[in-house]
């Protein structure tokens, strides 16, 4: 096989983890409380700022960047659930989508005041040390991106399938009442849902920010292209939304190859197009139904 | 309300506005008040009364602009003609957009919609040839006409006002009967409960489709008359954000009601022009003010407003008010 398909390959996969990373962040909260967050895709631009401000304004090492970001984001999640989610609590799903939505007009505009309206570009932790194998140019970052989406990946299905505490929460997602009923505290399994799911979104923003500049814009498009991911892999899908990301990225990294940069975003919308009519429920349909 | 008040209503306002004699900048803001009235009416079709929620408002206003632009500009079409074959094919867009959301719900129905937007985007960037790409078209500004001896220059701010204020009566007014007509119900059934509507006959896909044509026709109407005001366009004016702003007016003033989406609109339209100093702000703006809205009045201002029995009396003096039904929240 020619190296460049391998090469692609390669960039397809660290673009789809990115993808399936904001997906992941819909899926927590489409889990807990079953609510579309459409401002998911601000957390990876304002993770973006974030970790351009601890690692080069504050010149922390990386270890210590992602750090700081888990606990900013963390708190912000905690945040964003008390003053955007719980007022609307109950409300139907445009009340819901229509509050995210303010709330990332929100977000972009105060982010624009405090990092300003310019891209700027991030350091690299490994300062551009690309290699070769096999004819394969390897960019080390997205080696970090996979392997960091694997960590995150991994904790997530371990806490949600293999903890009472994750248990607790998919008991919410499954029928909010009867949780409540049988002593779940759905308050705080929703407080900590916003708070996992604006972590990964951060730490996602974090680790992708040295591939591109970071951009105020970045936020709707990956927003978009998760919502995608999310809606491919399966409503809810853990697995469904990671694979449904790395779907969309190799798609768009090869129709970027075989045609040009412009045509990527139709054809990944092309492929939306084309599950909603053959497969509506996704690849990991979990539950039968109209869950919305 | 009848046809002759409202057309009464626009030549006296016009009327005003030259008496007063208003600046330029005073006349462009009522001009585009006017456009966005209308294109918060088309919103309130297809959101308000039938409860699709569709964000390609902007892709339609697109395909007005786009088409009646290319239309007058490129192949010399007089523009009356040229801004309604930009409606007859932004309604078309509507239908082609309508038919295969039919079977989605919630937030697939709000994908799709999104998609085709940005998709639409990039092809105007993307066809140079037709569209002028990324640096936009030059649109034709309308010229004098002629009629029976009387000349008639609509580049004249007061005359392009007065012909969006009587597009306003003559929508409001068609909207208004349509509401109180068996297809009006037939929206507001299928918003309240789907299944309850194909059950007692109602044909779904006749009326979910009628409901984006309408929608997008009215969108369309609005993005050409903006366009040939302007007198120039390019993608940029046609991004999400407009959606969201449109979207913003209609649940603000009272996306259930006609005279809430009026008030939805003028409210910002003028009030960002009152509010100058915070022009950076105005995103946090919109967002808080959507935010309170939620909180305090879901169905916005006027529904608030309606709640007091002197405004209800003013605002649906021949209609009875028929309450949605609370009790289907899960």
């Amino acid at each position: 096989m020619d190296p460049i398909y391998l090469q692609l390959v390669v960039q397809g996969l660290a673009i789809g983890a990115i993808y399936g990373l904001v997906a992941l962040g819909f899926v927590l909260i489409i889990n807990a409380v079953n609510v579309v967050n459409f401002a998911q895709g601000e957390f990876l631009m304002l993770g973006g700022f974030v970790g351009l401000t601890f690692g080069v304004t504050l010149g922390m090492p990386y270890w210590a960047v992602l750090i700081c970001t888990v606990m900013v984001f963390a708190v912000l999640g905690i945040v964003f659930d008390k003053i955007i989610y719980q007022p609307l609590r109950g409300g139907d799903f445009a009340t819901h989508l229509i509050g995210t939505l303010a709330a990332a007009l929100i977000i972009r505009n105060v982010a624009q005041h405090i990092w300003g309206p310019e891209a700027r570009s991030y350091y690299e932790p490994f300062q551009q040390k690309i290699f070769e194998v096999d004819g394969v140019i390897i960019n080390p970052q997205h080696l970090l991106i996979l392997a960091m989406t694997v960590l995150l990946v991994g904790t997530l299905y371990y806490f949600l399938y293999r903890t009472g505490l994750g248990r607790l929460m998919r008991a919410t997602a499954q029928d909010r009442d009867t949780a409540r009923l049988l002593g779940v505290k759905v308050g705080s399994i929703a407080t900590m849902a916003f708070a996992m799911s604006l972590t990964i979104g951060g730490v996602a923003g974090v680790v992708v920010a040295p591939l591109f500049l970071v951009d105020l814009n970045v936020g709707f498009m990956a927003g978009l292209k998760a919502f995608i991911a999310t809606i491919i892999g399966g409503w809810g899908s853990i697995p469904g939304a990671l694979l449904g990301g790395i779907l969309v990225g190799l798609v768009e990294i090869f129709a970027t190859h075989f045609f040009t940069a412009s045509f990527k975003d139709p054809v990944a919308f092309g492929v939306l197009m084309l599950f909603l009519i053959v497969r509506p429920s996704g690849m990991f349909a979990e539950r039968v139904g109209d869950k919305a | 309300m009848r046809l002759l008040q409202l057309v009464a209503l626009a030549f006296l306002i016009c009327g005003l506005v030259n008496l007063l004699g208003l600046s330029a900048y005073t006349g462009s803001i009522l001009i585009f008040a006017s456009i966005n009235i209308l294109l918060c009416l088309g919103f309130y079709v297809i959101f308000g009364l039938t409860g699709i929620l569709s964000l390609a408002h902007a892709a339609f206003m697109a395909i007005g602009a786009y088409t009646s632009g290319i239309l007058s500009s490129t192949y010399g079409w007089p523009i009356p003609a040229s801004v309604l074959a930009g409606t007859a094919a932004a309604a078309l867009a509507g239908a082609l957009l309508g038919i295969p959301t039919l079977r989605l719900k919630s937030h697939y129905l709000v994908l799709v919609t999104i998609a085709f937007g940005e998709v639409l985007r990039q092809m105007l960037i993307n066809f140079e040839g037709l569209t002028g790409g990324l640096t936009g078209l030059a649109v034709a500004m309308p010229s004098p006409v002629e009629w029976f001896g009387v000349t008639i220059n609509p580049g004249n701010r007061t005359v392009y006002l007065l012909i969006c204020l009587l597009s306003i009566a003559v929508v409001v007014f068609a909207l208004d009967r349509l509401r109180r007509s068996r297809v009006g119900h037939s929206f507001e059934a299928v918003r309240d409960d789907e299944l309850a509507a194909s059950v007692v006959g109602i044909d779904l896909t006749y009326t979910k489709i009628l409901a984006f044509v309408i929608s997008a026709a009215l969108a369309g109407y609005g993005g050409a008359l903006s366009a040939h005001f302007v007198g120039f366009i390019s993608p940029d004016y046609f991004t999400f954000d407009i959606t969201v702003l449109v979207l913003a007016m209609v649940v603000i003033g009272g996306k259930r009601s006609i005279v809430g989406v009026i008030i939805g609109a003028l409210l910002l339209t003028f009030l960002p022009e009152a509010l100058r100093s915070l022009q950076d702000w105005y995103p946090t703006f919109y967002g808080v003010l959507l935010l309170l809205t939620l909180w305090l009045a879901p169905y916005g201002i006027v529904g608030r407003l309606e709640q007091i029995s002197f405004f209800r009396k003013l605002l649906a003096p021949r209609t009875a008010v028929i309450e949605p039904v609370e009790a289907a929240r899960p």
